[in-house]
């Protein structure tokens, strides 16, 4: 407090200025005044009573001024003159102080965005009451083959009674509930919208220990199977559809499912597992599902592990109770782990490793950066070294002549940080547009769509900029007003060789600078190999500008079946027919549509990684792969598809008009389901049929007409899954219908017109998610390509402030030593000595930088391991390569300066003083 | 010695409000001529007690009949005061106890 009051004292103090100044003099005459009149009473003359109290009082001109220091406000004045002072030199010395404003706000800009994405993803919390408690439990099985990545890919984790049993009987945690994907469907003519969200089980919301923040979570009877239907939107569904309108808590929503109340809505920062949940339903379960198969795992799982247990001791408490289990149910159970991963590590998983390196890249760039503008700042001094050795001689303390430089480097740095925060604004919303529109399940999306400018990113530019400032402005400071401070005046006159010590200072800072850029190049460089590696093997599908998107059924053709028609089989027949006359119109309804080529029907969406696997036997082989299964994914498609999509078709043929329900089970299969199956390409008249599940029967046997391509549905990264196709007219059943649309150029150019055609044809449906296969290629590489194009960036930056630097350093060489080449020229040395000798320091300094930064990048790189494709870390020519381009950069760095001295002329070079 | 003066002028402005001079005549008298200040450097004291908040200054009209800054102590400064006062005994007591001198 104390501290404070004297603080806002002097600050007063130092409004009040001149005025208290003259109160200090009157009271310091009214003193003397006294004083007089008393010696003049004591019969002193006027003169000598004067004299005599002035005596007493002591050197008037002295006190005055600690008068003024006692005030306390000289730091502050100084800071003032600091500034001002500082500000008129910045003006002055335009040029290089526009080089290091740009150059500041450029890589504060850069490295403040790229730092808002890891700030995002690495350092955000959760936003969940206590996250760290929080897991995914996956149920993995490694007799089944499947790995954790599988797992994680929503195939399957638990069912419905394995959860009952963990969430009642285990010991590891305080609550349990599961969630499954669920869509919803706006019926309504003028604004239908169909939605992604997740149905969750009672005890949900205290388990994230987030509630609605209008209305309520879901009630008893609402978690109930025939209880009444309720909804909770998330924030932005509601911001968008219903404008923010709180009283819309309360009312209903006409739902395809029927009538469906809104109960309540989240909080804005809420988001679980993806984005693009728009909304929560209630997950009741009925008798049947608790009495379904122990083997059907399809449930997801999050839990909140016991307060007090680490997630080691949870992890080995669940391993207990799954043996239990396992005891208990040997047929379901044997050999099913579980694996409890924290939610935060779930969410950034893939993009973990990428971030760190993120990181580093982030502070390997500010410290180019600073490196950069102190040799700026460097030279500069030593251009300035006679001005400061005057203020010196004339009394200023080495104090005040750093405070002024640092003054100038802070105002610069505090300058480039607002440009720079302003960059990063830019930056982070392109980087928005960069995100793939993908369902994410539970990998890191959630985060890095949460990359915005926020306190903490706003805090770090902050302290980037001072703190680059003071780094920046002391080295250059203390440099200067060193020892030899005082020689300086006669060193500049006499212009001998260049300063040494500040050479030296000045190389290794440019050193630094090369070596740190060859690691950001080097990386950079590993991960566009993998990029390029990826896209030149591509996906498998050679089609361009083909439009992918889904559209359901009317509802009121489906509810016409139903009220005429009674029994269940018959009603399933009718809707199938209904399904298959429905899109034969549609079809041919958008294929009139001026710049559409064809269209082609699927049942299932390409990809996405989104796909449900069917275990499948080999006719005549099912003895011998009794352990081993192969899993495929199912489409449904019409004859076109194969065409249409570019799935080259290698043997056998593609469907026809003619494979129909009543004739023989045709599919087509791609190359890698042939060889799991059969071990051989060569299987056209082969058998083979989806095995049976539990509660239900095997499917007919499929004859194989035709062998085709493999496409990478996991992602270009991932290897091909196995595929089998069925004619969609022979097979079809109920399901969703995913319409392919070749197009002549932009695809998304006719989304509109499609969208009209779709409207006119069925009345109160959409089409959702309309997306080129060209984009959901590139998105199901994001990851890979959101870091090349994070680390690439960077390494650009600086790959560009590296040979900034090395042209810095050069040019300052040159000007610092024209009086000595002038002088060994006139004493016969040649032109191509002093080209030579530039030339020599220039490669000199890239080499060493190369050769220590080569050494470094080949430490560093193994960190991005995982995200490489085709290449390793160890890449020798990625590093040949980047040494070489450093050395290229180093070289036409050098190019002015050495033109420049080779240009001196001996008789001008010595005259100069 | 800095603290010394801050003691004797917050001693001296215990009972009444006074301006510069004033408290200058006072020192001399209490102290019995003992301390040779120069008495300028009274001015320098009084204004950074005044802004440590240890004292105030009221504008009054001085016996020269001009406007004069009337110095008084605060309730801090009265605190302050006492603390600093003890502690200048306790010294004082000990440095006469080696000095081999009582103390009475």
């Amino acid at each position: 407090m104390a501290f404070i009051k004297d603080l806002l004292n002097r600050l007063a103090y130092l409004f009040k200025g001149s005025r208290l100044d003259d109160e200090m003099k009157d009271e310091i005459q009214h003193h003397i005044d006294f004083q007089k009149n008393k010696n003049i009473a004591a019969g002193m003359s006027e003169k000598e009573a004067r004299l005599a109290a002035l005596r007493r009082f002591g050197n008037v001109e002295r006190i005055k001024e600690e008068c003024r220091e006692s005030w306390g406000t000289r730091a502050f004045e100084n800071c003032i003159r600091d500034s001002r002072l500082a500000f008129r030199s910045l003006i002055q010395r335009q040029t290089s102080t526009l080089v290091s404003l740009v150059t500041l706000a450029l890589g504060i800009g850069v490295v403040t965005a790229a730092f808002s994405v890891a700030n995002a993803i690495l350092l955000k919390p959760l936003p969940y009451e206590d996250p760290d408690k929080l897991v995914m439990v996956w149920n993995t099985n490694p007799n089944e083959g499947r790995t954790l990545e599988q797992q994680s890919k929503g195939a399957r984790s638990m069912s419905v009674q394995e959860f009952v049993d963990w969430r009642d009987k285990s010991d590891v945690f305080e609550r349990l509930a599961v969630f499954q994907s669920w869509f919803g469907f706006v019926e309504s003519d003028e604004n239908p919208e169909q939605f992604f969200g997740y149905r969750v089980s009672a005890g949900f919301f205290d388990l994230v220990g987030v509630q609605p923040f209008l209305g309520r979570g879901f009630v008893e009877e609402e978690q109930v199977r025939g209880g009444p239907a309720a909804i909770i939107l998330q924030y932005d569904f509601w911001r968008k559809r219903f404008n923010s309108d709180p009283s819309v808590v309360g009312t209903t929503m006409q739902l395809r499912a029927g009538p469906t109340r809104i109960v309540g809505v989240m909080p804005p920062e809420f988001v679980f597992s993806s984005r693009q949940i728009k909304a929560l339903f209630p997950f009741p379960f009925t008798e049947a599902d608790l009495n379904r198969s122990r083997e059907l795992r399809y449930l997801r799982v999050v839990g909140r592990i016991e307060p007090g247990l680490s997630s080691e001791q949870a992890q080995a408490r669940a391993n207990v109770f799954a043996d239990h289990m396992a005891e208990e149910y040997p047929q379901s159970n044997a050999g099913w782990k579980p694996v409890l991963v924290p939610v935060a590590e779930n969410s950034a998983g893939e993009l973990m490793p990428a971030m760190k390196v993120l990181l580093g890249a982030v502070f390997c760039v500010l410290l180019i950066m600073c490196a950069n503008i102190a040799n700026l700042l460097l030279v500069q001094a030593s251009s300035r070294k006679q001005d400061l050795a005057v203020r010196s001689a004339l009394g200023a303390s080495r104090w005040a002549i750093v405070r002024g430089m640092l003054a100038e480097s802070l105002i610069l740095s505090s300058a480039g940080a607002v440009l720079g925060l302003a960059v990063a604004y830019g930056l982070v919303a392109y980087f928005q547009t960069l995100l793939p529109d993908r369902y994410s399940w539970g990998t890191s999306l959630v985060q890095a769509e949460a990359v915005g400018v926020d306190a903490t990113v706003i805090a770090f530019a902050a302290a980037a900029g001072i703190g680059s400032g003071l780094f920046f402005g002391l080295l250059p400071a203390l440099q200067v007003t060193g020892k030899s401070f005082a020689q300086s005046l006669n060193d500049v006159s006499r212009g001998a060789l260049g300063n040494r010590r500040g050479q030296r200072t000045r190389n290794s800072l440019v050193i630094v600078e090369v070596a740190l850029s060859v690691v950001m190049v080097f990386g950079a460089g590993l991960l566009v190999r993998s990029f390029l590696t990826l896209n030149a093997q591509g996906s498998g599908i050679y089609s361009d500008d083909v439009l992918s998107m889904q559209v359901g059924m009317p509802r009121h053709i489906v509810d016409q079946i139903e009220a005429e028609t009674a029994t269940k089989t018959e009603i399933d027949e009718r809707r199938v027919a209904a399904r298959l006359s429905f899109e034969t119109a549609l079809a041919s309804e958008i294929r009139r549509i001026p710049g559409v080529k064809d269209v082609t029907v699927a049942s299932e969406r390409l990809m996405t990684g989104w796909y449900f696997l069917w275990e499948v036997e080999a006719e005549g082989r099912t003895a011998a792969s009794e352990t081993e299964t192969t899993e495929v994914i199912r489409s449904r498609v019409q004859p076109n598809y194969f065409d249409l999509i570019g799935i080259p078709l290698l043997r056998g043929r593609a469907f026809t008009e003619y494979d129909r329900p009543n004739t023989r089970p045709v599919a087509v299969i791609n190359r890698q389901a042939a060889l799991s199956l059969f071990g051989s390409d060569d299987v056209v008249g082969k058998r083979f049929r989806l095995k049976s599940r539990p509660g239900r029967d095997p499917s007919s046997w499929y004859e194989i007409i035709g062998v085709c391509g493999d496409i990478r549905e996991d992602g270009l990264h991932m290897p091909a899954k196995p595929y089998v196709y069925f004619s969609k007219k022979q097979t079809e059943f109920y399901g969703s219908g995913w319409y392919y649309v070749a197009t002549e150029g932009d695809p998304y150019r006719l989304t509109p017109a499609i969208e009209r055609a779709v409207r006119a044809a069925a009345p109160g449906t959409i089409i959702y998610r309309p997306r080129s296969l060209d984009d959901l290629e590139r998105d199901s590489t994001w990851q890979l390509n959101y870091a090349t194009l994070l680390l690439g960036g960077l390494a650009l930056l600086a790959l560009f402030l590296a040979t900034l630097g090395v042209y810095s350093v050069l040019a300052v060489s040159v000007r610092e030593r024209t009086r000595e080449i002038g002088l060994r020229m006139a004493l016969g040395a040649q032109r191509d000595w002093v080209l030579g000798l530039f030339l020599k320091q220039g490669v000199s300094l890239v080499g060493r930088g190369v050769l220590i930064g080569g050494a470094l990048a080949l430490v560093f790189a193994q960190v991005l391991g995982s995200l490489l494709y085709g290449v390793g870390p160890f890449d020798i020519p990625t590093l040949a390569g980047v040494g070489l381009t450093l050395v290229a950069a180093g070289a036409f760095a050098s190019v002015l300066p050495v033109l420049r001295a080779s240009r001196v002329e001996p008789m001008q070079a010595l005259r100069n003083e | 010695m800095q603290g010394t003066l801050d003691m004797l002028i917050l001693r001296v402005l215990q009972k009444d409000s006074l301006h510069g001079w004033g408290i200058s005549q006072r020192i001399h008298l209490l102290s019995e001529d003992m301390l040779k200040v120069e008495e300028g450097s009274l001015y320098p004291a009084l204004y950074r007690m005044e802004r440590k908040g240890h004292i105030r200054a009221k504008w009054g009209i001085s016996e020269l009949n001009r406007k004069a800054k009337f110095y008084e102590v605060t309730a801090a400064g009265k605190k302050h005061y006492e603390s600093e006062r003890k502690n200048w005994i306790q010294l004082a007591r000990a440095t006469a106890l080696v000095l081999g001198h009582t103390f009475s």
